[in-house]
C-alpha cells in the first residue's frame, strides 16, 4: 500500500507553478529581522513610556506631514468598492471585507431620484484615513424632450438639453465593524458641473474634484475639456479653483488621469496628457505625453499650465512606456505608478513601481505582469492605494485574465469580486 | 560569508521543488506551500554556516517546515492566500481523471491529523527513514511508527481512496 500511495502522492504533487528563488527567501529573512527588531523595540519604547510619546507627538513616519502612514499595522480591513451586481441588475457601491470579501454594508443613494448619478453608481471615490471616504454625486435637470415627431416611442426620442448639473461631496466612516456611520455632506462641496475624478489627502482636509462644466449647448461632449480642479477645505467649506486655462496652439492640460495630494494637502499632484488641443475639445490622436506635476500649496488655486514636473513618461524607458496611474506618497518623495509597454509585437507588460521623485535612486517594482496571450485589456484599469501610500489596489485586464487584487510583496492577493462583476471602483 | 551564501544559493536552487512538493503534500495548496518553504529557508538561512557545520542542510530544513507548518496549524492560521492570477480559470482538456486522484488523495490526507499527516508525507512520500522522521519531528521512533500506522489505518477507511489504491494494485 505504501508503494502505491507513493505513487499517488508523486501524481498529486506534480510539479511546483513557481519556483523559490533565494532573492525571495532574502526578501523574507529581512522582513522578519525587521519585524523581530520592530517587536524588540515597541517593548522598549513600552517600557519607557509609550503614552507618554504620543502625546507628545514624538512617534511619527515619515515626514510629519505623513499623518496616518504608519497608523495601521496591515493592509486596511475593509474597501469600498462599486460594482455590476447581475441579480440586482444595478451598479451597487458597497462595504467589503478585504479577507474574506463579504459584504458588510450598502453605501446608499444620498440624491435618490431620476436625473442622480448615485443612483447609477459614483463618478469619484477618495480614501482618507481612518476608513473615511468621499465619494461625488451628480444631479442634473433636463428641459423636456423635443416633439416634434410625437409617434416617436420614448426610448428613441432624443433627449432634452441639459439645463443644469450640480456636484456634491459625499463623506462616510467604515467603522471597526465594517459598517457605515458618518454619512454626510463635505462643506463648500456643492459644484456646477460634472465632478468626474476626486481625491482626498490623507487626513481629509482637503479633497479636489476635476469638473466639467455644461457647455452652453447642453450637451457635454467625451472630449470636453474640464474647467479645472477644486480644491476644497472640508472644515471651512473655502475653495480655490486649478484652472485648465487655453493656450492656443500650446501643447497643455487636458484633464487629469489621477489626482493626489502629499501630505496634509499641501500640494496637489496631479496626473495628465499634455497635447494640443483645439478651444473647449481636445483629440491627442495618440500624442499626448503624460506628465506628473505638483502644484504648491494646494489651496492657492492657479493654472494647470503651471506646476512642477515630477515624471513624465518621455523620459521613461524603454521607450514607448507609458505612464498609465500615478500617485504622490505621503511624504512627496516617491511617485507609485502604473507603466504600461505595449511592443509593436509581442505581449504588453503593466508594471507597478515606486519612483523616486528628483532623484538619483532606481525605480522600486512592486508588481509586474505580462499580458500573455491572455491578459488582454490592459488599458481598462483601476489602480487606487491607501492613504499611507504602501498598499495597492489593482485591478486589470480582461475576461479571464483579469487581474483583481491588493500588492503584498510583488503579488496580488485577489479581492472580491473576483471574476466576472468587473468593479468600477475600488478604494480603501 | 561570500562562501556561505553560494552554499545557500545553491542549496535552494537544487531542493526548492522537492521541499515545495513536500510543503504541498502537508498544506494541499501551492501557494502555502511556497510560503511554507520560503518561511523555512528564511529561518534556516540566518543559521545556514552552523547548519552546515554540523548538521545535514536538508534534514534541518525539513525540521523548520514541519515544526513551521505544525505551528500554523496550531494557530489555526487561514490567512490570505497568495497568488499571482486569479484562480478562476477553465481547465485544459480532459481532467476528469487527475481530479479524481486528486480530490480522493485531498480528502484522505484531510482527513488526518497533523501529526499523521507529517509522518505520512515524510515517511512515504519523502521516504525518509523511521529514525529521521523521529528526530524531525523531535518524538521517538515508536512514536513514529504508532503514528504511521494510525494514518495508514485511518487511509483504508477511506473508500475513494481504498477504491484508488486497489485500481492501481490491479
Amino acid at each position: 500500500m505504501e508503494r502505491q500511495l507513493r505513487d499517488l502522492m508523486i501524481a498529486e504533487a506534480g510539479d511546483p507553478p513557481h519556483r523559490v528563488t533565494v532573492e525571495a527567501v532574502r526578501r523574507r529573512a529581512i522582513r522578519r529581522r525587521a519585524a523581530q527588531a520592530g517587536a524588540a523595540s515597541l517593548a522598549v519604547i513600552l517600557a519607557v513610556g509609550l503614552g507618554v510619546a504620543v502625546s507628545a507627538g514624538i512617534l511619527r513616519f515619515g515626514t510629519s506631514a505623513a499623518r496616518g502612514a504608519g497608523e495601521h499595522a496591515g493592509p486596511p480591513r475593509y474597501y469600498v468598492t462599486q460594482y455590476f451586481d447581475p441579480k440586482a441588475r444595478k451598479l451597487v457601491m458597497a462595504v467589503r471585507a478585504r479577507a474574506s470579501g463579504r459584504v458588510t454594508a450598502v453605501v446608499g443613494d444620498p440624491m435618490p431620484g431620476p436625473g442622480s448619478s448615485c443612483g447609477q453608481g459614483t463618478a469619484g471615490l477618495a480614501a482618507a484615513d481612518d476608513q473615511t471616504f468621499f465619494m461625488t454625486c451628480s444631479v442634473w435637470r433636463s428641459a423636456p424632450a423635443p416633439s416634434r415627431r410625437p409617434g416617436l416611442p420614448r426610448q428613441f426620442r432624443r433627449p432634452g438639453k441639459i439645463t443644469s448639473i450640480q456636484s456634491r461631496i459625499y463623506r462616510f466612516h467604515v467603522t471597526s465593524a465594517g459598517r457605515i456611520t458618518g454619512y454626510s455632506l463635505v462643506k463648500g462641496s456643492t459644484l456646477s458641473g460634472w465632478a468626474d475624478n476626486i481625491a482626498a489627502s490623507a487626513d481629509g482636509s482637503e479633497v479636489a474634484a476635476e469638473v466639467i462644466a455644461l457647455p452652453r449647448s447642453g450637451r457635454m461632449a467625451t472630449n470636453q475639456v474640464p474647467e479645472g480642479i477644486f480644491v476644497i477645505n472640508t472644515g471651512t467649506g473655502s475653495r480655490s479653483l486649478w484652472h485648465t486655462g487655453y493656450v492656443p496652439g500650446a501643447n497643455q492640460y487636458v484633464d487629469a488621469m489621477d489626482i493626489s495630494f502629499t501630505g496634509n494637502g499641501r500640494d496637489l499632484v496631479v496626473l495628465g496628457p499634455r497635447c494640443r488641443r483645439a478651444g473647449a475639445l481636445v483629440n491627442c490622436n495618440g500624442h499626448a505625453d503624460m506628465q506628473v506635476r505638483a502644484y504648491s500649496p494646494a489651496e492657492a488655486g492657479g493654472s494647470l499650465q503651471g506646476g512642477q514636473v515630477l515624471l513624465q513618461d518621455s523620459a521613461l524607458k524603454p521607450r514607448g512606456t507609458s505612464l498609465s496611474n500615478a500617485f504622490i506618497s505621503p511624504d512627496g518623495s516617491a511617485v507609485t505608478a502604473v507603466l504600461t509597454d505595449c511592443p509593436p509585437h509581442g505581449a504588453c507588460t503593466l508594471t507597478v513601481a515606486r519612483i523616486p521623485v528628483g532623484a538619483a535612486q532606481q525605480p522600486r517594482v512592486l508588481y509586474r505582469v505580462h499580458s500573455g496571450t491572455r491578459f488582454q485589456g490592459i488599458f481598462e484599469r483601476l489602480f487606487s492605494s491607501d492613504p499611507s501610500g504602501r498598499y495597492l489596489i489593482l485591478d486589470a485586464g480582461a475576461g479571464s485574465g483579469r487581474v483583481n487584487g491588493w500588492i503584498d510583496h510583488g503579488r496580488l492577493v485577489p479581492l472580491a469580486p473576483a471574476n466576472g462583476n468587473i468593479p468600477e471602483y475600488e478604494a480603501w | 560569508m561570500e562562501a556561505v551564501a553560494e552554499g545557500f544559493a545553491q542549496f535552494v536552487e537544487a531542493r526548492e521543488r522537492a521541499l515545495q512538493r513536500t510543503a504541498y503534500l502537508l498544506t494541499g495548496d501551492w501557494a502555502l506551500a511556497e510560503d511554507l518553504v520560503q518561511t523555512a529557508l528564511a529561518r534556516a538561512w540566518p543559521r545556514w554556516e552552523r547548519i552546515t557545520r554540523r548538521d545535514d542542510p536538508e534534514v534541518y530544513v525539513r525540521k523548520v517546515l514541519v515544526n513551521t507548518w505544525t505551528t500554523w496549524n496550531r494557530r489555526r492560521w487561514r490567512g490570505e492566500r497568495p497568488s499571482a492570477m486569479m484562480p478562476d480559470t477553465a481547465a485544459a482538456g480532459d481532467v476528469a481523471e487527475e481530479v479524481t486522484v486528486r480530490v480522493g488523495l485531498r480528502g484522505a490526507l484531510g482527513s488526518l491529523t497533523p501529526r499523521q499527516r507529517a509522518v505520512l508525507v515524510l515517511r512515504v512520500y519523502d521516504d525518509l527513514p523511521e529514525a529521521q522522521v523521529a528526530h524531525l519531528m523531535n518524538c521517538a521512533v515508536g512514536t513514529v511508527k504508532a503514528t504511521m500506522s494510525q494514518a495508514l489505518a485511518k487511509l483504508r477507511e477511506n473508500p475513494q481512496l481504498a477504491g484508488l489504491i486497489e485500481q492501481e494494485a490491479r
